[in-house]
């Protein structure tokens, strides 16, 4: 099966789902949801182990970087969808999550694809709508409010995006997606994609709707959204900043990019008060360790391919960890830090996916977080032992809220133990960041993009 | 060594660790399982040491060596040389009798913790004994000084039957009175002292011969006389031989580390028994007894006879004076157990005594075999000393139990209602006093023997400290066994026969061992040694006299004169009295110049500096975590308009940085 064969059918498959829901009923839509992501994930990732590298195709490219990280955002959007069936179906409008999130990952999989600046955008702006929507789907006060002030400011970056991509245009003159030149439009074209990137995976100063998006709507959506929104911005953002001009001042805006937004994020986490306000400061800490992660692909070279590596097993186990914690969330239902307590007892498979999501977001060998920040260090250290040292400070911040979350998970009492879908996939989401971080060559088809 | 004894001295070494083990695994099992089950482990050592030596004999084995860090030569090597089977028989068939005592003597309190330290003690007091290498040495060392912490502090709800000295009484403003956990603390801390020098002394060897097999320190190959030279060649000689001895002069309670042992009479009586007779305090000397005679032969090939002996000089005049010292402690005190301490570390003082006179008079008549005499009356002292002092402090657990006090004031006329106990102790008292026949009459004249090689001044000490050994001997068994009791009458009795058979057998043995003496304990000893003790008429009739003298002193000392108000009528005496009891104001001195000092030091090293630190950690920097998180977070009001602005201003940085980095303007 080539990778132009998986980008088509994929496409057809994701599209069909997403646009034949109206049509169809609740478990049709589900079932027709949960078969396509299910195929897209596993033919991305065939595509990659026998493609790897960057491979043009007549309408765009395949790249095995971007390939992964969308085989795991289907994959995430695929459990997410089946374990989280037994709360929306009882919704009204319930074939419309399945066909949402059918979107989302159909606007990734564009992106993943995309070879000109115009696909990219297309891309952008559809798994960026269909997020939106997601966060709406909840139809309730907080859902609104949430997803209102995500579309705005979704708005506005997405303006600046076309901006970027406009001065883009105007450094190459081409509107194939190519290797930046040199000169002023290629660094403020870069400028504004980092900016629009930036506002999508949380970075500081672009995160303010984090903690509102995350830290209160509904966890469940949450889980599906941030599993789409942090592939759109890595691979957005790696597909420009790969080979761009490594200025001095473009690694010194990333490096203290990177710092503030770890630092600001894992501190406002600790300082949390509420569960699902820690996941979502943790997610702007997460979102610095990413940027880090930039800042050494620019670098080029022997750095570029470590933290190409660490990008995608990062991003992959963010995409996977995430939704484990927040489907988790959903199904325990713990609004305060003593509701968390004895969940062990209540939602042992909950629990159970919990907590291995939060090990892998502490970073827990031989989790893909683990590896992750690894290779991410090991890109970086050599060129800016600051910003490895500011790094390490952050693990151990983030270890203190994530393994006193652990702990709270098996502390007290519990009652009668519930089962539910959403406990079953967040624990496998949780088992799969752990499973995969054993295999080894992921992180080879990933850094084949930098040959 | 053949493979045979090799077995049979790992047996001895490994069995009494072993039922340590099944003890702390057993420990929910009732108390007379987890008892025999120790027991059992002593009685596989004893038989394996006694084997062992049986089937070696007075010549000796080649060591048994498993090298465990070969990187750095260290290894785990046995030696069955005579001086260590004798040693580990002698240990090993005393813990056996001691742990027959304890198991009805100890009873179910405790009794898992107690059993689990005792088998654990013997284990490292084996190991010690047959070590070849001196990390194996250290190891079993340091494990009888962990063990000896943990069982003198046994008592840890300090209940107050249990303490030692009066509740109350002050000597310079230092309390003279120690519950169990405090002498505990006490033992380790004062051992320990001096160990850490003795590791550095270690240390030094294995820098200079590169390994720590004791085989290498034989005169035969030579390795002290590469140490001594490096450490003269460092001009560091006095600091290794002080490091070198000093371990051993406090695990012997010799002044003025002796009050260790003095408070850690808040252990029970076994443990008592165990730590006087056979082990932790023999350890000492049983090092002065391996290590000196090498030291002297290596002094005198590296012609450094001198110095050495001016050391050994030193030595020989700290121990007699600890001797006499204890000695007149032990005339004024009160505490059955005290007297019995105080003659413990007196007569311990003899030991190390006869192995540093003989050393000096080798090194001054340049006949190294002399100094293997003093091995021999040392090591003859430890045999004799052993066995009655086992038997005192055994009689002395059920004479406390009896009458429920400690003090000998509220005991006497117990000859009556407890006669075995009574005979025993008469036994076992009258060999500690040196009267003939008993086996402390030959072993102290053994030793006083050899001091007047050394010179005669020494020996004239020793036998004023024998006197006075024999007059507060006899005191403390009159005083609690007399028909006229000075406090209120006690009414004792005997205990089971697992406790009374033991102490009797041990006090038995005492008279035994001194009728066999001249035909089989001496010769057989001598054999061993390789030496040939000479008979000194003189010395053995002025020997006897001064025992009796004192014995008769002690005797009336009591019959005559009530010792209560004569102290009370002269100021004189009251001073000299307050002066003794007080034992010499070392305790107080020691507390004074070290323990206060130290205490203010860490007093104010915890409020300066570690208060300081902790305020850090503990609430600076979580203060300085929540205080910036909360201001982190008070960026977020969920005010659109205010993110739209970050984003904004965000964007406007990294358009500005784009530009300048683009050359522009």
């Amino acid at each position: 099966m080539s990778p132009e064969l998986v980008v088509i059918s994929g496409f057809a498959l994701l599209a069909a789902a997403g646009l034949a829901a109206p049509l169809a009923g609740r478990l049709p839509s589900l079932a027709a949801a949960a078969l396509s992501l299910g195929y897209v994930g596993l033919a991305a990732i065939y595509a990659a182990l026998i493609q790897p590298g960057r491979t043009v195709l007549g309408f765009g490219v395949f790249d095995s970087f971007s390939a992964l990280l969308l085989a795991g955002a289907a994959v995430a959007m695929m459990l997410a969808v089946l374990g989280g069936y037994e709360v929306y179906s009882r919704w009204g409008w319930a074939e419309a999550v399945p066909a949402v999130a059918c979107l989302a990952v159909l606007g990734v999989l564009v992106l993943a694809a995309a070879g000109d600046l115009v696909t990219l955008y297309a891309g952008w702006i559809l798994a960026a709508a269909a997020t939106y929507i997601l966060i709406a789907l909840a139809k309730d006060g907080v859902s609104a409010e949430a997803a209102t002030k995500y579309a705005m400011l979704g708005g506005v970056a997405s303006l600046v995006l076309v901006a970027g991509l406009g001065f883009m245009f105007a450094g190459s003159g081409s509107m194939l997606l190519r290797p930046a030149t040199e000169g002023v439009f290629a660094l403020a074209a870069a400028a504004m994609v980092l900016a629009s990137a930036g506002f999508k995976i949380g970075a500081v100063p672009w995160h303010g709707w984090v903690p509102d998006v995350y830290g209160n709507a509904r966890p469940l959506l949450v889980a599906m959204a941030s599993a789409a929104a942090k592939a759109v911005a890595v691979i957005l953002a790696v597909k420009v900043l790969l080979n761009a001009p490594a200025t001095p001042e473009l690694l010194a805006l990333l490096a203290s990019l990177a710092a503030v937004t770890m630092t600001y994020g894992n501190v406002a986490a600790a300082a949390s008060d509420r569960p699902q306000l820690v996941l979502a400061y943790s997610s702007v800490a997460q979102a610095g360790y990413l940027v880090a992660g930039l800042f050494a692909l620019t670098l080029g070279g022997e750095a570029a391919r470590l933290a190409l590596t660490g990008l995608a097993l990062h991003t992959l186990g963010y995409i996977l960890s995430k939704p484990a914690a927040f489907l988790a969330l959903d199904a325990v239902a713990a609004r305060t830090w003593e509701e968390l307590k004895g969940s062990w007892g209540r939602e042992p498979l909950a629990t159970a996916g919990m907590a291995l999501g939060l090990a892998s977001l502490l970073g827990a060998p031989p989790s893909l977080g683990f590896w992750g920040k690894l290779y991410i260090v090991l890109a970086l250290a050599p060129h800016s032992p600051l910003l490895a040292i500011v790094m390490a400070v952050n693990f151990a911040i983030g270890a203190y809220y994530y393994a006193r979350m652990i702990s709270a998970l098996f502390m007290g009492e519990g009652g009668t133990p519930v089962y539910t879908l959403r406990g079953l996939a967040s624990l496998a989401l949780g088992a799969l960041t752990f499973v995969l971080g054993l295999v080894p060559w992921l992180g080879e088809v990933a850094a084949a993009l930098a040959a | 060594m053949s493979v045979e004894v090799g077995g049979y001295v790992l047996n001895a070494v490994l069995a009494p660790y072993i039922a340590a083990l099944l003890v702390l695994l057993l420990h929910r099992a009732p108390a007379p399982v987890v008892a025999w089950t120790g027991v059992a482990g002593l009685a596989v050592s004893a038989f394996s040491s006694v084997v062992a030596l049986v089937l070696v004999g007075p010549e000796g084995a080649e060591p048994f060596t498993v090298y465990w860090l070969p990187s750095f030569n260290v290894a785990f090597s046995l030696r069955a040389d005579f001086l260590a089977l004798a040693m580990g028989a002698l240990v090993a068939v005393l813990s056996l009798i001691i742990g027959i005592y304890s198991v009805e003597y100890i009873g179910s309190w405790g009794a898992p913790r107690y059993w689990f330290f005792f088998c654990f003690f013997v284990g490292s007091m084996q190991t010690l004994v047959y070590a070849n290498d001196l990390y194996t040495l250290l190891v079993g060392w340091e494990g009888t000084g962990l063990a000896s912490y943990a069982l003198i502090s046994f008592y840890h709800d300090d209940r107050e039957t249990d303490w030692v000295g009066d509740p109350g009484r002050r000597a310079l403003g230092v309390p003279m009175w120690s519950p169990p956990t405090h002498s505990g603390i006490r033992a380790i801390t004062f051992t320990k002292f001096a160990d850490a020098a003795m590791l550095v002394a270690i240390g030094f060897i294995h820098a200079v011969v590169g390994t720590t097999l004791m085989d290498v320190l034989e005169p035969e190959a030579g390795g002290f006389e590469r140490v001594l030279g490096a450490a003269q060649a460092a001009g560091a000689l006095l600091p290794f031989l002080f490091a070198f001895y000093v371990g051993a002069l406090a695990k012997s309670a010799q002044m003025p580390f002796h009050e260790w042992l003095v408070t850690a009479m808040t252990g029970p009586a076994p443990v008592s028994a165990l730590i006087h007779a056979a082990t932790m305090v023999k350890a000492g000397v049983y090092y002065a007894l391996r290590f000196t005679p090498w030291l002297v032969s290596a002094a005198v090939a590296t012609g450094l006879a001198a110095q050495l002996g001016a050391f050994l000089d030193a030595l020989l005049w700290l121990v007699l004076i600890t001797a006499f010292a204890l000695a007149t402690m032990a005339l004024v005190a009160r505490e059955l157990k005290l007297i019995l301490a105080y003659s413990t570390a007196s007569q311990l003082s003899y030991m190390f005594a006869a192995v540093f006179a003989a050393s000096l008079y080798a090194l001054a008549s340049q006949q190294l075999e002399a100094a293997q005499l003093g091995v021999y009356s040392g090591f003859a002292h430890l045999v004799s000393h052993a066995v009655f002092k086992a038997a005192l402090f055994l009689a002395a657990g059920a004479l406390i139990h009896a009458v429920h006090s400690r003090y000998i004031t509220d005991m006497g006329g117990l000859a009556g209602s407890m006669p075995l106990t009574f005979l025993a102790t008469l036994m076992a008292g009258l060999s500690l006093a040196a009267v003939p026949p008993f086996s402390g009459w030959w072993s102290k004249d053994a030793v006083v023997y050899v001091l007047k090689l050394a010179g005669p001044h020494y020996a004239a000490l020793a036998l004023v400290t024998a006197f006075l050994t024999a007059a507060y001997t006899t005191r403390m068994i009159t005083y609690v066994f007399s028909e006229k009791p000075l406090g209120r009458r006690a009414h004792g009795h005997e205990p089971g026969w697992l406790m009374k058979g033991a102490y009797l057998a041990l006090g038995l043995a005492s008279l035994a061992l001194g009728a066999a003496w001249y035909w089989a304990v001496e010769p057989a000893l001598a054999e061993g040694f390789g030496v040939h003790p000479k008979l000194d008429p003189l010395g053995l009739a002025i020997g006897t006299l001064a025992a009796s003298g004192g014995a008769v002193v002690g005797a009336s000392y009591l019959a005559g004169l009530r010792p209560w108000t004569l102290i009370e009528r002269s100021a004189v005496l009251r001073t000299l009295h307050g002066f003794l009891y007080d034992r010499w104001y070392v305790n107080a001195a020691i507390y004074r110049a070290l323990v206060y000092p130290g205490a203010t030091l860490a007093q104010l090293l915890r409020s300066a500096v570690e208060a300081a630190v902790d305020r850090f950690y503990h609430i600076s920097v979580p203060r300085a975590a929540v205080e910036t998180g909360l201001a982190a977070r008070s960026l977020h009001q969920g005010s659109l308009p205010a993110y739209v602005a970050y984003m904004l201003l965000g964007l406007l940085t990294a358009l500005v940085v784009a530009a300048y980095a683009g050359g522009w303007p």
